[in-house]
């Protein structure tokens, strides 16, 4: 068993601990871990899909001692960011080269919490050949896995099957996808949900009249117990009955979370009137919506709030795969945001996109804050892959990018000071290194810098709290070992 | 042992034969063939007569064709429906079997495409070939408008030469990016000379002639010369030598540069891998196994499980001219095959398409279940946005991209979970008081002779496919039925609480989710 899992599930076990939980769970020294992070850690996977574009993402102001960018300039011509927009999105420089850098001027809510501490920025994040298919390299980051040699699990999921192992009726997981991500594939049941109505299970129309309520009552426990039988068994029927087990386990805590629960959830999902970041266009965006549901599920379990006992979230957005009409960008003096938010960003759809990413994000810290769930919560954002260095086509509106190589990662989280008491926090900053865009690989792609499965991790071992030995079990292939990049310092 | 044994041949391995290669034993049949079901008639034959019985398919396939289709408003629902319908009513459930495999593995999009139109043309195409030619059919759905459309192949010019149909002809559609001793079939480079060979294509469509047809202009086709499976030091140095293929510089022949991504494609299908086997063949026997049997990297976990039975399954296909129905042949008599049971997680279209077909018993009355608007709900979302197969993970005509419905795994979570239970409930949904009004009848699945509980349960386990379920299973559900023994079948109560619940139970149970 997994000893240092610490803070994980702590309020899950507060709440259910005679029903779920193991008697071993209470010993004195895990205890005592337990006390010492009060409110556990939460993790929310963005995933950007499609290959963001993170030369356009982080981009390079200056050369320092290399060459970023005079190569930018030069083979980006028309989807190139001029240097004059990004002045006021500037961060750390490049640790390899000391060149200056800058987000894409749309990312500016996620500049001011750069400022505040909250974000460290990961260069050059991928790993060695890089896979230029999406379907491939989209696996290789499910299963932290670039050899394909491990299980088929995905690195989640197996993190998970560590993290809960004991405790058969934990749901720790919600993908907010009616598509389970293959990153949570494992023996651990995993929600995947867009609307907290969906979970309602289909009781027989001839069992409803009250009449019948012995027989509704047999219906339900007949399903529950040939579910439970069959969750043990290694196969497709033991895997779906994982899953059915998994609403059947949690659904009473959703319905019984009382109608006016589920319209504050709802209120909650669908208001943005009263939101420090209100735009006008949020509910039409689909991560800001989901977003938006990971915060009504955390904040389910706090005091007074029904607890729900999921901890770590994914959240995807697409349309990343900008082979055409990537667009350039207008400086925000010639059209402000507002008028390019009327217009859906036409003529800049990367731009659009970081655009969301950006408000999303920011408008999801700021409903955490309000309730302190910023104190122990991290998002962590990865694609499967970047893009190619040079624009293609004729160098207009036409133009894109081509499938590539590396990428940045966001970590953003609590800092020092905000964290909760004795819990872990980001050391914001720029991390890894700029892929040198002078020296190519031989399809024009960037020689990433960072192996992604350090920035794994750092995020399993230092905020999940697994032990170094299980997380080189799960990320070792190819002889891959785990060392801290010291963005998040530990509890 | 390649071949299932005459003594293992029965009325158990026959169902399981209809329920693979078809949707599942239909009671349609029955009325046709007496009292005697198909799955009783087909095992008092021999297994080679039994399933050319299924594969020689006389009849041509009716085509979704029509100058209604052409409209701009023409929604995919119809089309959508049609092909329901077609799965729920037809005698050759083989043939919309194959022709779902073959969306599967084309996977085009109504979603980028937004022509009606063109999805059905290439719905029927895939009937055309469904049974026939595998490698005309991939020369076909090279200048296929859908495809034309759905992967660029259109924007694909001289000048502005575009990989994306070119990198998934290859990847996807017929050699595979690995072979299975993990070396890389074609590099980079190829992807840029085919996409160069098919450079031109084009789309056009006159409503008035029912025409939708891809042609080649030569001004935008690249004419210099191509070379593909050129042996690659960096990316694929073990390139056999014999797949190495030139296409010479071409400044004027317009016949023959219409013909160059015919040539493309023989290019490909003449491929051997690292092996010196036929890679294509190799690719194909593999998906069509994954997709009829089972995975066999699932429980092996690696791509080599189950490669001797793939190679004879590919040496037939090859040797047959990439015939599809003599490939079809060589699997479905495979011993292997009727080996694999649970192995595969049904679709969305084979757990709905199955289960009314199991459940529609002779005489029974479904057809206010299978209207055209029930079907267009049961495609998409379902009733009150819940139950329909799109919520399932499977909206037909419309794959969440190129890479397609990934199956078995993927079609487990918690949401296709209470959207495939929501469907049983519809099934085995009736109007208070009047058990009538329910698309499948429970006094159907009794017989008046029956005093047990377990004779209820056996029948409908061996109906809907489930026999092998274990006994704990069995026991729970035959306790669901009530405390004792004898039973009164016929009561009404008991149809209506008892066993009308029970066959919605028995949908939502994890054996019925996997064949």
């Amino acid at each position: 068993m997994e000893l240092s899992r610490r803070s994980f599930l702590k309020s899950a076990l507060a709440v259910s601990a005679s029903a779920a939980f193991p008697a071993v769970w209470l010993r004195a020294r895990e205890a005592a871990a337990l006390e010492a992070c009060e409110q556990g850690v939460n993790l929310v996977i963005v995933q950007l899909d499609g290959g963001n574009d993170g030369i356009n993402t982080v981009i390079p102001l200056s050369n320092g001692t290399g060459l970023n960018r005079t190569i930018y300039d030069s083979v980006r011509p028309y989807i190139g960011v001029p240097l004059s927009e990004l002045a006021s999105t500037q961060i750390g420089n490049d640790p390899l080269h000391n060149g200056e850098l800058a987000l894409h001027p749309h990312m500016n809510c996620l500049k001011r919490l750069y400022d505040r501490g909250n974000v460290a920025v990961v260069l050059g994040t991928h790993y060695d050949n890089g896979n230029l298919s999406h379907d491939v390299s989209n696996l290789i980051w499910y299963r932290g896995d670039p050899t394909l040699s491990l299980s088929s699990g995905g690195w989640m999921g197996r993190s998970l099957d560590q993290l809960c192992l004991g405790q058969s009726n934990a749901v720790p997981a919600v993908d907010v996808s009616s598509r389970l991500s293959p990153l949570f594939f494992g023996r651990t049941p995993t929600l995947a949900l867009q609307r907290l109505s969906d979970l309602d299970v289909p009781i027989p129309i001839a069992l409803i009249p009250p009449s019948q309520s012995d027989q509704r009552t047999l219906f339900r426990q007949t399903l529950q117990n040939v579910y439970q039988l069959l969750s043990g068994s290694e196969s497709f029927a033991g895997d779906w009955a994982i899953a059915g087990r998994a609403v059947l386990s949690r659904i009473d805590d959703y319905r019984t979370a009382s109608s006016s629960e589920a319209e504050n959830l709802n209120a909650l999902i669908n208001g943005a009137s009263d939101h420090p970041i209100a735009s006008p266009t949020r509910q039409s965006y689909g991560l800001a919506t989901g977003l938006r549901l990971v915060f009504a599920l955390m904040r389910g379990r706090q005091p007074g709030n029904v607890p729900l006992g999921c901890r770590i979230f994914r959240v995807g957005i697409g349309g990343f795969d900008t082979h055409s009409d990537q667009g350039n960008h207008v400086p925000l003096s010639e059209k402000p945001l507002d008028q390019k938010v009327a217009e859906d960003f036409r003529g800049e759809l990367h731009g659009k996109l970081l655009h969301r990413v950006d408000k999303a994000i920011a408008a999801f810290w700021a409903d955490l804050e309000s309730v302190g769930l910023h104190r122990n919560t991290l998002i962590m954002t990865f694609t499967e892959f970047g893009r190619r260095i040079a624009e293609n086509g004729d160098h207009n509106a036409d133009s894109g990018t081509d499938h590539g190589t590396a990428s940045p990662m966001f970590l953003i989280g609590p800092t020092k000071a905000e964290a909760a008491e004795n819990g872990p926090f980001v050391a914001g900053g720029v991390y890894g290194a700029y892929p040198e865009l002078h020296l190519p690989d031989r399809n024009g792609n960037m020689v990433y810098q960072v192996d992604f499965r350090h920035v794994y991790g750092e995020v399993m071992h230092r905020w999940l709290g697994l032990s170094i030995a299980t997380t080189n079990a799960i990320l070792g292939s190819g002889g891959f070992r785990y060392s801290p990049l010291d963005i998040l310092v530990p509890a | 042992m390649p071949n299932i044994d005459a003594s293992q041949w029965n009325p158990d391995t026959a169902a399981y034969l209809l329920l693979r290669a078809g949707f599942g034993h239909d009671g349609k049949y029955s009325k046709r063939y007496g009292e005697a079901s198909l799955a009783r008639k087909l095992s008092r034959m021999e297994p080679e007569a039994a399933v050319d019985f299924l594969l020689n398919i006389s009849v041509p396939s009716p085509t979704p064709m029509g100058p209604g289709l052409f409209t701009s408003r023409a929604g995919l629902e119809s089309l959508q429906a049609w092909w329901l319908q077609r799965m729920l009513d037809t005698r050759t459930a083989v043939l919309e079997k194959i022709v779902l495999l073959l969306h599967t593995h084309f996977a085009t999009a109504y979603s980028r495409v937004n022509k009606t139109i063109y999805m059905a043309r290439q719905n029927a195409l895939f009937r055309q070939f469904a049974l026939g030619d595998f490698r005309e059919l991939v020369k076909q759905i090279n200048i296929d408008p859908a495809m034309l459309w759905w992967l660029d192949g259109q924007y694909n010019t001289r000048t502005s030469p575009n990989e994306n149909y070119a990198r998934e002809l290859m990847e996807l559609f017929t050699l595979g990016v690995y072979d299975f001793a993990g070396q890389k079939n074609y590099s980079q480079n190829d992807v840029k000379e085919a996409a160069r060979m098919l450079s031109g294509w084009r789309i056009r469509e006159d409503a008035n002639a029912n025409l939708v047809e891809g042609y080649f202009t030569m001004s935008r086709h690249d004419r210099n010369a191509k070379t593909l499976f050129a042996p690659d030091p960096e990316e694929t140095p073990l390139q056999n030598p014999n797949n190495r293929y030139v296409e010479p510089a071409n400044s004027s022949d317009v016949a023959l540069a219409t013909d160059e991504h015919r040539r493309l494609i023989d290019a490909i299908f003449n491929h051997r891998d690292t092996e010196g086997r036929p890679t294509v063949a190799r690719f194909i026997a593999r998906k069509a196994w994954k997709f009829y049997a089972y995975d066999p990297e699932v429980d092996a976990g690696t791509s080599r499980a189950d490669l001797p039975v793939i190679d004879e399954l590919a040496d037939v296909f090859q040797q047959s001219g990439y015939n599809l129905k003599a490939l079809l042949r060589a699997l479905f008599l495979r011993q292997e095959f009727y080996d694999g049971r649970g192995r595969t997680v049904k679709s969305p279209v084979e757990y709905v398409i199955g289960s009314i077909r199991m459940l529609h018993g002779r005489r029974l009355k479904l057809d206010r279940f299978t209207t055209e608007d029930t079907l267009i709900t049961l495609a998409n979302d379902g009733n009150g946005g819940r139950g329909g197969m799109a919520q399932m993970g499977q909206r037909l005509f419309d794959p969440p991209d190129v890479f397609s419905w990934k199956g078995n795994r993927f079609w487990i979570t918690s949401h296709t979970w209470l959207n495939r239970l929501e469907f049983a409930k519809r099934l085995c949904w009736y109007s208070k008081g009047s058990l009538s009004s329910s698309p499948i009848r429970p006094n159907k699945f009794v017989s008046k002779q029956d005093t047990t509980r377990a004779q209820v349960v056996d029948r409908l386990l061996r109906l809907l496919g489930m026999a092998q379920a274990d006994t704990e299973t069995r026991e729970a559900l035959i306790a669901f039925l009530g405390p004792a023994d004898p039973i009164r079948p016929l009561e009404r109560t008991f149809l209506e609480t008892r066993v009308a619940p029970l066959i919605q139970l028995m949908l939502s149970l994890p054996h019925y989710q996997v064949h």
